[in-house]
């Protein structure tokens, strides 16, 4: 495709056509070619469906699929394209599962400039590219100016079981101990920093990043009882699914939990709850005492969670809730937030 | 002095609060062990609620220590009339503008401001006072109406901008209620079985701590005004424990840093040039005797009340089975009320005190909700 001034998706793209075809092509040309390398998108040529292959043993296979939407698209530290990747790769990897091939769904307004378009679509192949993860079918619709707000992204990922047992949310047991694998609400937070009438100076960075392959030997260890990728609703919501599903109590000490100043001054500003604050690139995780050092000893070898840390710990009753200990030593609960803090923060 | 923890921005420094807030709690406890019987003290203000609340500060004191939360948020008290009224003005072609925290209050008949502007009322969310006076501005054809509620706090706010020149479009509903006199009430109850008051800190920074002397001097009443965060609540209930203990019912003031005796004299002179004093309807309360700021005469020509055909007076201002009033009083806690997390929650409140941020209920909801005391 010509790459003139300011060239925009229009709505004759979503026609089935030529125009349509130049489009997919601008894409894949994006997501493969222009970044250096077509390895990542396969089969190469374009049919009706994707075919899979196969081999070995290992055979269970972990299906996930998530959608994003994000205001602003492009944010400190990433843009949309990071979260498509992040989103899925992280469902599939902390239930034990290589990720291994990724399908993308395009939802593009029109009006939308190209040359956005390609920033996020080299992202994503680049986000994809570090995973290892093969993006195997694709679809694209443009819809009218003003039915959708800029751009919202479908993946849906296709991991294999690398464990005998995927990691569950129902297994966390009394003494565990909790770990966070870093800071908490950075997403959120610089989100929040950059959107309209919103005048804060920072450049808090998103924490968007994708858990393969940095994960990769640490969910083997059968240690691991449970473990979420947090995301909307923060620790908050991860943490009461957990306490719910399993049956037991999580207490969480706020003295451990690693926040940001300038998140904890953004949430303080604006009335919010850090724990609320979603994250794109953060794991909770309920362990076997006797593993702790092990799992922790292991995060630590990569930048993404090289502040992992044990922020508190299981106990058997009244289930299904989670404490804070707060920072004079009292305890409150910390339920799961109603409804978002703030609409579109992922 | 009545507590040995009186400069605790200095101690605070570098060192840990949590071991600090220890030591305090232990000087409370040994005080409260010598009195020797259940204490209960109420603090008059939402944000000291979600002090205690959100800081787990009950889980640290005694049982029979109990902190009970009393009429202290402005969006509670305020009579289910007031949406009512804005709500007709605003169907009588009038803009209406607001904080953020009356949008969702529902009246009786849980109808709310946030609805009505969903169904194609002009009503408008605002952070001051000022952008309500430039919408003024920007409307010459329109009237504008202010939503003028809260406590001796806000109230100043609103009398700068009737002293300012604003433009005759610029209309006030005000329903502004004084702290004072809602603790008479809560002490004319000879069953209150209150040991003591901790005072609003922002309320105070207004009128100083004078008018709270007449509740130790002639009602025996302990009273010690304490700030928001953590350590300076838990530091006035150990100066109101010292109170009790020495039975020396006083005026102490835990939160000096930004109250005095005397208050705030411009905000005062303010108040009392614009504002007359009257009787006034707290919601699901009744009428507390000379509790409400209204419009001096000289002002009448921005009452909002004045727009309306005939005044509106609901006789029920509660919805069905909502216990806001004796939770507001103490009376009850939101748990003892039939609704509590059933049909009234955050997301579907009955009654005032589960919308505010500063309700009792919504605190309740958010941060005990289940078991923690």
């Amino acid at each position: 495709m010509d790459q003139e001034h300011e060239q925009i998706v229009d709505l004759a793209m979503n026609g089935g056509g030529k125009k349509m075809d130049a489009l997919i092509k601008f894409i894949s040309e994006n997501l493969g070619s222009q970044t250096g390398s077509e390895d990542i998108i396969s089969p190469a040529h374009m049919d009706d469906s994707a075919v899979i292959e196969l081999k070995g043993d290992n055979n269970k296979i972990v299906i996930t699929t998530d959608s994003h939407t994000v205001d602003p698209v492009f944010f400190t530290g990433g843009n949309i394209g990071d979260l498509s990747i992040a989103g899925t790769v992280n469902d599939l990897t902390v239930m034990g599962a290589e990720p291994k091939y990724l399908t993308i769904g395009m939802i593009i307004e029109e009006g939308f400039k190209f040359s956005d378009l390609s920033k996020i679509v080299q992202t994503i192949g680049k986000r994809a590219r570090e995973t290892g993860v093969r993006i195997v079918a694709g679809d694209t619709k443009v819809m009218p100016k003003g039915d959708l707000s800029n751009i919202i992204l479908n993946t849906a990922g296709f991991g294999l079981l690398i464990r005998e047992y995927p990691i569950s949310d129902a297994k966390t047991k009394p003494g565990d101990k909790i770990i966070l694998t870093g800071s908490i609400g950075d997403h959120g937070t610089s989100l929040m920093a950059l959107r309209e009438g919103m005048d804060f100076q920072t450049d808090l960075p998103s924490d968007a990043a994708p858990f393969w392959p940095a994960f990769r030997d640490v969910v083997k260890n059968t240690g691991i009882h449970s473990m979420k990728d947090i995301t909307r609703g923060g620790l908050a919501s991860a943490s009461n699914e957990i306490a719910d599903k399993s049956g037991v109590c999580l207490v969480i000490d706020s003295e451990e939990v690693i926040v940001k100043p300038e998140a904890n001054a953004i949430c303080d500003i604006l009335g919010l709850e850090i724990y609320e604050i979603s994250c794109e690139g953060r794991a909770i995780m309920a362990v076997d005492p006797d593993e702790v050092e092990n799992v922790i000893a292991e995060l630590h070898k990569y930048e993404l969670s090289k502040e992992a840390k044990v922020v508190g710990y299981v106990e058997e009753a009244p289930k299904g809730q989670v404490h804070i200990i707060t920072d004079i030593g009292g305890k409150r609960i910390l339920d799961k937030p109603y409804g978002e803090p703030i609409p579109r923060v992922c | 002095m009545s507590s040995r923890f009186k400069d605790h921005s200095s101690m605070r420094k570098g060192s840990d609060i949590r071991t600090y807030a220890k030591e305090i709690i232990s000087s409370i406890s040994e005080k409260f062990n010598q009195i020797g019987r259940p204490v209960k003290i109420m603090h008059v203000c939402g944000t000291h609620e979600t002090t205690v609340a959100k800081s787990g500060i009950r889980s640290l004191l005694p049982d029979e220590l109990e902190i009970i939360s009393g009429p202290g948020c402005p969006v509670c008290v305020c009579p289910a009339e007031h949406v009512t009224s804005a709500i007709q003005l605003a169907k009588d072609g009038h803009i209406i503008v607001t904080f953020g925290d009356m949008f969702k209050v529902p009246d009786q008949k849980l109808v709310t401001l946030a609805r009505a502007k969903s169904e194609g009322l002009d009503i408008r969310i605002v952070y001051s006072v000022t952008d309500a006076l430039k919408i003024a501005r920007e409307n010459p054809d329109r009237k504008i109406v202010w939503l003028g509620i809260g406590f001796e706090t806000t109230a100043p706010m609103t009398a700068y901008s009737l002293m300012n020149n604003p433009p005759a479009n610029y209309y006030v509903l005000a329903d502004f209620r004084l702290v004072p006199p809602a603790l008479d009430v809560l002490i004319s109850d000879p069953n209150h079985g209150l040991d003591g008051f901790i005072l609003p800190g922002h309320v105070s920074t207004i009128i100083g701590t004078d008018p709270y002397e007449r509740f130790a001097s002639e009602d025996k009443m302990p009273g010690v005004v304490g700030g928001f965060d953590p350590i300076d609540f838990l530091i006035a209930m150990d100066m109101i424990l010292q109170q009790i203990l020495e039975n020396k019912p006083r005026v102490d003031n835990a939160y000096p840093q930004v109250v005095s005796k005397k208050g705030n004299q411009m905000a005062l002179d303010a108040l009392e040039e614009v504002f007359t004093i009257a009787d006034a309807k707290w919601r699901g309360i009744g009428t507390i005797p000379q509790s409400g700021y209204e419009l001096a005469d000289k002002y009448k020509q921005h009452d909002a009340r004045s727009l309306l055909k005939e005044p509106i007076v609901l006789d029920n201002d509660l919805f069905k089975g909502c216990q806001c009033g004796s939770v507001i009083l103490g009376k009850i806690k939101p748990q003892e009320c039939g609704h509590f997390l059933k049909r009234c929650t955050p997301e579907t409140a009955l009654g005032p005190c589960m919308v505010s941020d500063e309700g009792t209920c919504r605190i309740a909801a958010l941060y005990q909700s289940k078991v923690i005391r």
